[in-house]
């Protein structure tokens, strides 16, 4: 379960996340969405641990610690070494610090885990390349299969699919699906479509303000209630439309 | 035009017979400069990788200092190691003057900040690409060292072979703390100055010529050396596939 309560976060004289309350306990992926410069990297990089909220709290319960929560960049960042070398050595590092949560993975060394990656991702065929001469699709496939190999419970993607061709967005996508099964996925896009595809709930951003937490159903066939809701309806309207 | 081509005839000839006392020259300038050179980078590069991770206040200060230091007069190096190891001089009970030891002292001084400044930009250059995604994927810091260390393995060489050659071609302090002496204490860079001056200009260039060649074989050896790690990694990831 993830609390955001109250949190902001200010960098230098702008507020980038302002007052985010929120508690994410559902299962499944989150899609965070919102247009360009809304704070979706940011959220996801408060939620990661990677940026502290400058007021305000957030909360994970049960606290995990890295690589338990992963979190795979827009642009993947790749050590200069193969694309084997790339996934084996962060599981070799989590059996020497971690080993009981390597146990859960039965009779799986780093070699064969990372073995499992490769053909999870299907990209044995690249295994012994260098990652630094990949394409970005390939690269962001690399990084995916190496956050999965890591059987994280918490993984967080940053734009996943941004500049990629429409067949390397259905593979990576599909991977996504997949990974909900042995994790919580949050995940942030300013793809409609593919959030529309993926998400169980939608967290929508505008200006670093929290418009709205619904699940897809909610977000994608609201109904109007006369009230309140339909100011953020229309905006929700808008965004859809134009994204 | 008489004299020039002598004096290369001479220097050739001299190389060539595998003169005693040149050899004897050459082999204490490696000796000095390559253990330097060890200390330098077993003390400046961890110190580079703990500033690039920490932060602290007064870093800024910090930084200019390092970077004076990288820019400091081997004289001056050479005349602070004279006075700790004078007799008078607080070491002076060690008795190291005018030892290569006090040689590898001072140029050990000498060569550390330039191994500190020039390895600091380029570990924070690979920290700010790689850092965060290390920390995520559950790197702690005894593993982050190492690997920011192979991260910029290309440029640790470039920074290797710059204070090596700071190191050998540097005269200030090794004539100060090391005195010329004959057979015991005679550098490559202490003779050629010597040697020029008493008008034995054969002698002297052909050490000018071996310390030419010394940085071409380091170079050359820099450049073997990395592809064969690149080649060896290859063959590894290929075997544990098999």
């Amino acid at each position: 379960m993830i609390t955001l309560d109250a949190a902001s976060l200010i960098m230098g004289s702008r507020t980038c996340i302002e007052q985010v309350s929120m508690t994410i306990e559902r299962p499944g992926i989150t899609v965070i969405i919102g247009a360009n410069g809304s704070g979706k990297t940011l959220l996801l990089r408060l939620i990661a641990g990677l940026l502290l909220p400058t007021s305000g709290q957030l909360k994970i319960t049960p606290p995990l610690d890295y690589p338990q929560l992963t979190y795979v960049p827009s642009t993947p960042v790749l050590l200069d070494r193969s694309v084997w070398e790339n996934i084996v050595l962060p599981l070799r590092i989590q059996m020497k610090n971690n080993p009981s949560r390597c146990a859960e993975r039965k009779r799986s060394t780093p070699e064969s885990r990372t073995q499992e990656a490769l053909q999870w991702g299907n990209i044995e065929s690249i295994a012994q390349q260098a990652a630094h001469s990949l394409s970005s699709g390939q690269q962001q496939l690399v990084a995916l299969a190496r956050a999965w190999a890591l059987s994280p419970q918490l993984l967080l993607i940053d734009e996943p699919c941004a500049n990629l061709d429409p067949n390397r967005q259905q593979h990576i996508e599909s991977l996504i699906c997949d990974m909900q099964s042995q994790c919580k996925v949050i995940m942030s896009t300013h793809n409609i479509r593919q959030a529309e595809r993926l998400a169980d709930d939608v967290v929508f951003l505008e200006e670093g303000q929290l418009l709205a937490y619904l699940s897809k159903k909610q977000f994608f066939n609201r109904e109007s209630d006369g009230g309140l809701f339909d100011a953020l309806s229309q905006k929700i309207d808008t965004f859809i439309r134009y994204a | 035009m008489t004299t020039f081509s002598d004096t290369l005839h001479q220097t050739f000839s001299l190389l060539l017979q595998l003169d005693e006392s040149l050899w004897g020259i050459i082999l204490l300038s490696l000796k000095v400069s390559g253990t330097a050179l060890l200390f330098a980078v077993i003390i400046g590069l961890p110190i580079a990788l703990g500033l690039t991770l920490r932060r602290f206040p007064g870093e800024r200060l910090l930084y200019i200092l390092v970077d004076t230091m990288m820019a400091l007069p081997p004289v001056v190096v050479g005349l602070v190691v004279y006075l700790l190891l004078s007799r008078s001089g607080p070491l002076g009970v060690w008795g190291l003057l005018y030892t290569p030891t006090a040689m590898i002292i001072a140029q050990t001084l000498l060569i550390t900040p330039i191994v500190i400044a020039l390895a600091l930009p380029l570990f924070k250059q690979h920290w700010s690409r790689i850092g965060e995604q290390l920390i995520v994927l559950g790197y702690r810091p005894r593993h982050i060292l190492p690997t920011l260390l192979y991260e910029a393995r290309a440029g640790i060489m470039t920074v290797i072979l710059a204070a090596f050659g700071r190191g050998i071609a540097e005269i200030g302090a090794v004539m100060i703390v090391g005195g010329n002496i004959d057979q015991h204490t005679r550098v490559m860079t202490t003779a050629i100055a010597m040697e020029t001056q008493q008008g034995n200009l054969a002698l002297a260039l052909a050490l000018g010529i071996v310390l030419i060649m010394i940085a071409l074989l380091i170079n050359s050896s820099a450049h073997l050396i990395s592809a064969s790690i690149n080649a060896k990694g290859k063959r590894h990831i290929q075997g544990i596939q098999r």
